[in-house]
């Protein structure tokens, strides 16, 4: 049973349904990033794919009483806890202008999903089947129309040091069969995280588009 | 000649008699305000505004001295500072009955009654507490583990190096504890059940946690108090579990200075009172609470992302 009837765009206000989706309430958010989170992920290119670094999202969640929100869950108030969130450095990507965001009536309010994540109900319990090509397009998408900067290459540095952490402690374990499959993925992993950071320096955003 | 059988005696004998007891259905109401890792910011109370500026300053050994020769005028250095505004919001949560139920009660533990639904409001409201401090968490930009894979032992482990390597290398004091929801605990119990290396494998700590466990606190790993709670916050695709340092988040709160009801009950931070509605032989039994549960360190906690 699939429940694509029952979502509705974001709106800045809830309406009440009279159908829910078997699934607990959550609270109103929005997306937002913080300059030192990329992850390497692999978009489509053609017919091939490329490594990309695309920025991961962290969620700004509008709740009474929590992290400066006031108000109610209903109409909370956000005023203060956005100019905290902006003074940490972070981009608030507005639903209102970039369409991401799906609102299901659930049980004791409603469940709001990003709108790659589709909740399928097999013999009464839920899943959550994710579009993950889709939100990662979009995601790239976001530093190639500029709403979201290039990653500095200092962080993508970083990210490739915990990378080659990780290939030291796959290669302690020599006489164990996985572990040294572990290490060749990631060895694979660090040479296209060396290829997109290339990218990134030759091309900039364009590299993105 | 007919037989008097059960179920032809439909006047003398009831479909069922109710159970001398009532059995409390499934709860969560562990959370960690009382565990010393949620700092008490304060109360609203008397002070004059909903909001509390927790003020953060880089004192006791956060810079360096500077070289100089002989001679050489020291220069001064600007301390750094930093603050975290939390707002207090009203949560309620009210019961009605009506005189028929109270009065047809048994003398069970758990009836109905206005006093157990007062000591139940009570109790509601560390469940609130744990929901809000989970949807603090959720808040962090940080994270360490991968979107959609189960959580796992190295997952908790990326958590840990990024706290010991916070704020450019300074690094988290400790001690650690980490909020994990039922799923992402499983999950992790089962990846501790095949871990290869034999240093984590074979510790007293492993044996322990994959045991059974029930409610709340969960035990030490890895020098970390785990804990569980099934209010940790999903963005639909990932539980937001997180790992953090003692001082990473704290709490306001306000305890309501009820005027003009019948009766009030102070239930700790909660206060309940009973408001009749005689021409409708109702009585409710309404509990408020006001808090704010905020992260004030953002150096001091990352998320642990495990598949919803």
């Amino acid at each position: 049973m699939s429940f694509d009837s029952l979502a509705q765009p974001w709106a800045p206000t809830k309406t009440d349904r009279t159908q829910r989706i078997p699934k607990a309430a959550n609270s109103s958010w929005m997306y937002m990033h913080h300059p030192t989170s990329w992850s390497l992920e692999y978009v489509k290119d053609g017919k091939k794919t490329k490594p990309v670094f695309v920025p991961k999202l962290s969620r700004f969640i509008m709740k009474a009483g929590v992290n400066g929100v006031g108000g109610t869950n209903d109409a909370p108030q956000t005023a203060l806890a956005r100019t905290q969130i902006r003074d940490n450095g972070n981009v608030i990507i507005d639903p209102s202008k970039h369409d991401y965001l799906r609102v299901y009536p659930a049980i004791g309010g409603t469940l709001t999903i990003n709108k790659w994540t589709n909740p399928k109900n097999l013999g009464g319990k839920i899943f959550m089947v994710s579009d993950d090509d889709g939100f990662r397009e979009w995601r790239k998408s976001l530093v190639a129309d500029g709403i979201i900067e290039v990653p500095n290459e200092l962080v993508i540095q970083g990210i490739i040091q915990k990378q080659l952490d990780l290939i030291v402690m796959h290669n302690s374990k020599p006489h164990i069969p996985q572990a040294q499959k572990d290490a060749t993925d990631a060895e694979q992993k660090l040479e296209d995280m060396r290829k997109a950071l290339e990218g990134i320096k030759k091309d900039g955003k364009k590299y993105y588009e | 000649m007919a037989n008097n059988l059960y179920s032809t005696m439909g006047d003398v004998r009831m479909t069922s008699v109710i159970s001398s007891e009532i059995n409390l259905l499934l709860k969560d109401t562990a959370n960690l305000r009382n565990t010393g890792y949620m700092q008490y910011i304060g109360s609203i109370n008397g002070s004059g505004t909903d909001s509390v500026k927790v003020r953060k300053i880089g004192l006791m050994g956060r810079d360096n001295f500077e070289s100089r020769t002989e001679v050489q005028a020291a220069s001064e250095t600007s301390i750094t500072d930093d603050s975290v505004t939390l707002q207090v919001a009203r949560y309620s949560l009210m019961y009605n009955i009506s005189d028929l139920l109270n009065l047809t009660a048994t003398n069970a533990q758990f009836e109905p009654d206005p006093f157990a639904l007062a000591a139940s409001i009570a109790e509601s409201y560390n469940a609130l507490f744990a929901d809000l401090t989970a949807a603090a968490a959720a808040g962090v930009t940080s994270f360490a583990g991968t979107s959609g894979a189960t959580m796992s032992v190295s997952a908790l482990f990326e958590g840990l190096y990024d706290l010991e390597q916070a704020d450019s290398f300074r690094g988290a004091p400790g001690p650690f504890y980490a909020c994990f929801h039922p799923k992402s605990l499983t999950e992790l119990q089962a990846s501790l059940r095949s871990e290869q290396n034999n240093i984590i494998s074979q510790m007293a700590d492993t044996e322990r946690f994959v045991g059974a466990k029930g409610l709340g606190y969960m035990g030490k790993l890895f020098g970390i108090d785990i804990y569980r709670s099934s209010y940790v916050e999903s963005d639909g695709t990932d539980y937001e579990n997180w790992i953090a340092d003692g001082g990473a988040m704290g709490f306001v709160d306000g305890v309501p200075q009820i005027m003009g009801a019948a009766e009030v009950m102070e239930m700790d931070k909660v206060v309940v009172e009973v408001q009749r509605e005689g021409a409708q032989a109702l009585t409710s039994v309404i509990g408020h609470a006001y808090l704010s549960v905020g992260v004030i360190d953002s150096n001091r906690i990352t998320r642990i992302l495990a598949v919803d």
